[in-house]
């Protein structure tokens, strides 16, 4: 049996297990439902609400936060802008999605930008609590929806040595450095969930123990957004816009 | 016939006329400052004697004389200081001279020599052998071996410097212009033998080819003064003259598209071999009848060929054949006249014939130039005629093209409105009715209307995760159906027991037909919750009887015995769309509802 690598610790968000919280939703009605879930937790030591993107921003800005729960369209522009904004202010804050259909492209951007997790905006109060437990307690949902499109975006260039002279253009990553570094572990778990198999069969199928697939997936989802944000860099570097 | 021709035509006959009387026009000049002779005594080998004027003829066609002597006398006044020479501006046979009884020269040969051409004669007349007074010079020429008759210009004596002029002029015109002549002749031939080599069934090329090789072995006999090798040949080479003369009809009619009668590619080899022979075997008749057929053959076969090419050239407005008809018209007169002149039927020194050769050659190269171009322009035009319809082709093709494409987009679009149109109105607008006819209730509960609006939105998503399906992605499909089923079981408080790792590999996944088993799953689970207490639903894929099957337990009621609900209906309607079908079977504890798929899923487009 392989030794699993130690995954990356998930940083416990206060010393006492509770957690500063700031929810993003606009519509009312869903924000209303979300903060009376969120706010009956008794690990949410604060529960900051805004309804916009420029709220949110003011308020990364301005407290601590160490869970951002935020809506993807925004009146003012993408929740992904606040989850980069909170990757910056709070490098140990961890970002969740909720959404009302939870369609892979969204939610990949908002991977690629730092989020670890996504809920639906209709699941009950329990399964928000449950995910967000998780999610604080280092797992990371993923559906099979979502590691079959990274699978499929790692394949499509794998085969591709990105041109060094070529500009590409602001937003396109090459995948393959992607996809070169996840160990061939977490390729592997990633090939099982985009096949449809349950964490259960997959960690039977790989001899590994059950509870260290979602930390895997963990880690998937750091080194999407880590190289994803590298690349930012490079790509920022590339067009002047900052100096290395 | 339209003014321009007309003008065109005039213009052709006078331009002819003025060639064909140049050479009684155009006179070479004569040297100044020296004695002219014109007037000499004659005398044959029959031993007369007669005071003859020059230039004269003798010999066959003349007198018949086979030797001639012409005895020219000039005085001297006193010896002069420079040096004398006589000239004679045309001597068609190589004659001896004799000084007052002193050998000058025994008839020297140029190296181009032939019946139809003659040299001029400079040479000089020793001072040792010349005397103050009167002298006597004496020429003299051998006419027997020669078939035409001898000629003799009027004589000059005088200084080099005075009659070389005039000699030059002479050389250059008779001696020099006729092997230039010939080569130019060679190096047209070497085009048209090309033209030949390429394209050897066309009969023109084929005819010129001919002529050229004929004509030229019969040039060989020109040579004849090179080499004591050639002299041999000569006859063998004359021989070969009537036959050039066919070949300039056979080209006559092939310029003119006409073919010529069957016998007559037949006739031209026949005359050839039949003459040849005769002269190896020594049978014909004498040289100079032998000469006067061979001219007379070749003199009438060019008539004949220009008289081809004018009726063309009239009656069929034939563009080619006016081009021709100068050429052949000149080349006929000229042999006409040059055969003429020879016989001492017409007056005339210089023979004009063989300089009409490379004329006549340039004027064939310079037709199947004009043929080549006018064959490029319309290869031009075919080309840009071909390359315009291909244009309009390609056009038309990647028109229609784009035309099916938008057609075949509009169809799958349309196919693909129509099935999201079921499915959202099988799904997600009932359960909408379904949510606006229990808020209307007074007073209602709102549990239900949650339940309603939870299956809605989860049958939206079940529509939307379809739309993104490939082929073999069932599993896929199952997982996100299993993704969406693991919270609403758990709110009901039942454990989900789920494995696909059985399940066989299904082609033909379409979002279609992944939807409808999806909601034929969806169904059981609802059943299974709506029937029974449940605590655990399994369902777990396998293979049975080579077929895919989704097995759905649960360990609640029994609900077999009440098959009529619409669920059910529904649930074996899809089944049997998708080509399978649907068991329900009591367990000891609970109900087995089991889906029975082929292995490759047919292409559902309805219901």
């Amino acid at each position: 049996m392989l030794v699993d690598r130690n995954p990356l610790p998930a940083a416990p968000p206060q010393s006492d297990g509770t957690c500063h919280i700031l929810l993003v939703e606009d519509d009312r009605p869903v924000r209303e439902r979300m903060a009376g879930i969120l706010s009956d937790w008794p690990r949410a030591r604060s529960l900051t609400i805004c309804a916009t993107l420029a709220e949110a921003l003011s308020a990364i800005a301005a407290r601590s936060v160490d869970l951002l729960v935020t809506d993807l369209r925004l009146p003012d522009g993408n929740g992904v802008e606040a989850i980069r904004a909170l990757r910056t202010a709070h490098p140990n804050a961890e970002a969740m999605v909720i959404s009302a259909l939870a369609d892979d492209g969204h939610v990949i951007d908002a991977i690629e930008a730092g989020a670890a997790g996504y809920l639906l905006k209709d699941s009950a109060a329990i399964d928000i609590i449950d995910a967000v437990s998780q999610l604080l307690a280092g797992g990371s949902p993923i559906s099979p929806g979502i590691a079959r499109t990274i699978v499929r975006r790692l394949g499509d260039h794998a085969a591709k040595v990105p041109p060094a002279e070529a500009s590409p253009p602001p937003n396109s990553v090459p995948d393959n450095e992607r996809g070169r570094s996840l160990t061939e572990r977490e390729m592997d778990i990633l090939w099982g969930i985009a096949k449809g198999f349950t964490y259960a069969e997959i960690a039977q199928h790989l001899q590994i123990s059950k509870h260290t697939v979602p930390v895997h997936i963990k880690n998937i989802y750091r080194k999407l957004h880590v190289n994803n944000r590298s690349e930012a860099v490079y790509e920022a570097s590339r067009r002047g816009l900052i100096r290395l | 016939m339209s003014v321009r021709s007309r003008l065109g035509w005039i213009l052709l006959v006078l331009v002819n006329a003025a060639l064909a009387a140049a050479a009684y026009v155009v006179t070479l000049p004569a040297p100044d400052h020296a004695i002219a002779i014109d007037t000499v005594l004659y005398s044959a080998d029959d031993g007369s004697a007669r005071q003859v004027s020059l230039p004269h003829r003798s010999g066959w066609g003349a007198d018949g004389a086979a030797t001639a002597r012409y005895q020219a006398v000039f005085d001297l006044a006193a010896m002069p200081e420079a040096r004398l020479f006589v000239f004679a501006g045309v001597v068609n046979h190589h004659p001896a001279l004799i000084l007052n009884g002193t050998p000058l020269t025994d008839g020297r040969r140029p190296i181009w020599s032939g019946p139809l051409t003659n040299a001029p004669v400079l040479h000089e007349l020793p001072r040792t052998a010349l005397v103050t007074g009167r002298n006597e010079l004496t020429v003299a020429t051998e006419n027997a071996e020669m078939a035409i008759s001898g000629l003799l210009s009027p004589l000059y004596i005088g200084e080099e410097a005075d009659l070389l002029p005039a000699y030059k002029m002479r050389i250059f015109s008779q001696e020099r212009l006729a092997p230039m002549a010939f080569g130019a002749h060679l190096l047209l031939s070497l085009g048209i033998l090309v033209c030949y080599a390429r394209r050897p069934r066309d009969p023109l090329f084929a005819w010129l080819a001919a002529m050229i090789v004929v004509s030229s072995a019969a040039s060989v006999g020109l040579f004849a003064g090179l080499t004591p090798a050639f002299a041999g040949l000569r006859p063998y080479c004359l021989a070969l003259l009537p036959s050039v003369g066919l070949l300039f009809i056979g080209i006559a009619l092939a310029f003119v598209g006409a073919s010529p009668p069957r016998w007559f590619r037949p006739l031209i080899v026949a005359l050839a071999v039949t003459l040849m022979a005769g002269v190896a075997m020594d049978i014909l008749p004498d040289p100079h009848t032998l000469a006067a057929f061979y001219l007379a053959a070749v003199v009438v076969s060019i008539t004949v060929a220009t008289i081809v090419i004018a009726w063309h050239a009239v009656r069929g407005a034939n563009t080619e054949a006016y081009f021709l008809l100068s050429p052949f018209f000149l080349t006929a007169w000229f042999m006409v006249r040059d055969a003429g002149v020879s016989a001492g039927l017409f007056d005339g020194t210089v023979l004009l014939s063989p300089y009409m050769r490379p004329i006549l050659l340039a004027a064939v190269l310079a037709l199947l130039m004009h043929r080549l171009v006018a064959t490029l322009d319309r290869l031009d035009d075919a080309n840009e005629t071909l390359n315009q319809r291909l244009a309009a082709r390609e056009a038309e093709l990647t028109a229609l093209h784009h035309e099916e494409r938008v057609k075949a987009a509009h169809a799958v679009r349309a196919q693909e409105r129509e099935r999201l149109t079921r499915d959202l109105h099988d799904g997600i607008g009932g359960h909408l009715v379904s949510i606006i006819a229990m808020a209307e209730r007074p007073g209602s509960n709102t549990a239900p209307i949650e339940q309603a609006a939870r299956q809605a939105l989860d049958d939206l998503r079940l529509v939307i995760y379809s739309l993104d399906l490939g082929d073999r992605e069932l599993p896929l499909a199952l997982a996100n159906f299993r993704e969406r089923l693991i919270p609403q079981l758990r709110r009901a408080g039942v454990t989900l027991d789920w494995s696909m790792i059985g399940l066989p590999d299904v082609s033909g996944v379409t979002p279609g037909n992944a939807l409808a088993i999806l909601r034929i799953l969806q169904e059981a689970v609802t059943n299974a919750l709506r029937h029974g207490p449940a605590t655990v639903i399994a369902i777990r894929g396998e293979v049975t009887d080579g077929k895919a099957t989704i097995i759905v337990d649960n360990d609640g009621a029994a609900y077999a015995e009440n098959p009529t609900g619409f669920g059910l209906i529904n649930m074996r309607q899809r089944a049997a769309q998708l080509g399978g079908e649907i068991r329900i079977a009591p367990l000891a504890s609970g109900t087995r509802v089991t889906v029975l798929l082929p292995i490759a899923l047919p292409d559902v487009q309805t219901g």
